[in-house]
């Protein structure tokens, strides 16, 4: 199923992109998800540091990905 | 020919959209601005211009010159001087009518209640998580409007908490337990450009501004996030944690700081100088707190020896700072409430000298 994925912050800096299509298998939650890619991109935060959205809704990380959902992985941020 | 302009002269533009009754919310508010840093500046500038009746700046550092890139109330010649002193005095020629009241300090757990206290709308403008979290628990407990805000490279993110009824959702529920200071690189490793902190900072003051005159704004559970690269902002809702600390549960946050900046009101104290008492006497710092306060002199290796009374708060004094924490360890374990002076008598001393 396709979604898109979008990184803010130190994840984006480290992806090196802001945002991507991809197709995942059915049933995987966002944890999964983010772990899958922190193996790809090397991200510096574990799962458990980071906040999750889906549809511009924070929701917890164990909730299951649908079809079409636009996903955010948002670290913590305390530049000023 | 500057003692002629009136605040109408100043403010025309503002009360032609607003009206006056709102002009004189502005007027009459009370903002405290912490850290004059990359955000504090622009939003500074924005509220003191837009005629804000008494605002507070604190922040404890000083003017150094990779601040100028963005901290736009500097000049080359204010390197080396205390921020909130170089910001209040180019203000206060900018925004003749309003007061300032300025706090060259770090924000701890001791001087957090007295500062925001005095103060209706408090803009977070620091940059690392334990003051955010510090301010914003801070907040909820004396009932304040927080607007907080944060920024990485291109993007920022504001919230806004209005506590004056002390409902949530607040910050912790979304982040119950404060990230680690180093779990994400400051401004300093990745890196900021300026203007995306003139866009953000002069957004808490918006938010501000609207919020005193009554209009719409961020509310409680939202977050704003604002991509400067991609040109996107938008907001991303959050619920309130059934068991939160802060806002369900209104647990207060155990005095866990043991290091503390010179406190603002040093006469609620019992000065301990854990020096020797040959070191101590060459202290000119210490000998000047001895005409006003109480400062008792134990060095560090009797400091087992003396019974100290435990309805009595104390701070801890050395010339570094190190054998002082040392010492405040030690009394805590006797169950007193002891701080420790950060950077001790010279670290004031060299604050001085700027
Ligand atoms: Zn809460």
């Amino acid at each position: 199923m396709k979604i898109k994925v979008r990184y803010f912050a130190s994840l984006r800096e480290k992806a090196g992109i802001s945002q991507e299509e991809m197709t995942i298998r059915s049933g995987m939650d966002l944890r999964d998800l983010y772990l899958d890619l922190s193996q790809k991109y090397a991200f510096p935060l574990a799962a458990n540091e980071i906040k999750y959205s889906v549809n511009n809704e924070y929701v917890e990380p164990n909730i299951p990905i649908n079809e079409n959902d636009v996903v955010v992985f948002i670290p913590p941020v305390a530049g000023g | 020919m500057t003692t002629s302009i009136t605040l109408s002269d100043l403010y025309q533009r503002q009360i032609t959209l607003i009206g006056e009754e709102a002009f004189e919310k502005i007027r009459t508010s009370r903002i405290l601005v912490i850290g004059a840093g990359g955000l504090g500046c622009p939003a500074l500038q924005y509220l003191a211009s837009s005629g804000a009746g008494e605002i507070g700046i604190l922040d404890f550092d000083i003017v150094s010159a990779s601040n100028l890139q963005r901290q736009i109330l500097f000049e080359i010649n204010d390197v080396g001087r205390k921020k909130v002193e170089a910001a209040a005095e180019k203000l206060k020629r900018l925004a003749p009518f309003c007061e300032f009241r300025i706090y060259p300090v770090r924000l701890d757990e001791i001087n957090a209640n007295e500062v925001i206290s005095q103060f209706d709308v408090i803009l977070d403008c620091t940059d690392n998580f334990h003051t955010k979290f510090l301010i914003h628990d801070t907040c909820f407990k004396n009932a304040k409007v927080l607007i907080q805000a944060s920024v990485y490279q291109f993007e920022g993110q504001l919230q806004l908490f209005d506590f004056r009824q002390r409902l949530g959702p607040c910050l912790r529920c979304l982040w119950p337990l404060e990230p680690l200071d180093g779990c994400t690189a400051t401004c300093a490793e990745a890196g900021v450009m300026g203007p995306l902190l003139g866009v953000i900072g002069s957004m808490q003051a918006m938010e501000a501004l609207k919020l005193i005159i009554g209009k719409e704004h961020i509310n409680n559970g939202e977050t704003l996030f604002v991509d400067l690269m991609s040109r996107e902002f938008d907001v991303r809702r959050f619920q309130q944690l059934k068991d939160c600390v802060c806002c369900v549960k209104q647990e207060h946050r155990p005095k866990e700081i043991l290091q503390v900046d010179l406190p603002l009101k040093l006469d609620e104290f019992v000065i301990v100088d854990v020096r020797s008492l040959e070191e101590s006497d060459q202290c000119s710092f210490i000998k000047k707190l001895k005409e006003e306060y109480t400062v008792l002199q134990i060095p560090l290796e009797k400091i087992d020896d003396f019974e100290l009374a435990n309805n009595q708060k104390y701070l801890t004094v050395c010339a570094r700072g190190l054998r002082s924490l040392k010492a405040c360890h030690f009394l805590r374990s006797q169950g007193l409430e002891v701080y420790s002076l950060r950077g001790g008598t010279q670290h004031i001393l060299n604050m001085e000298n700027v």
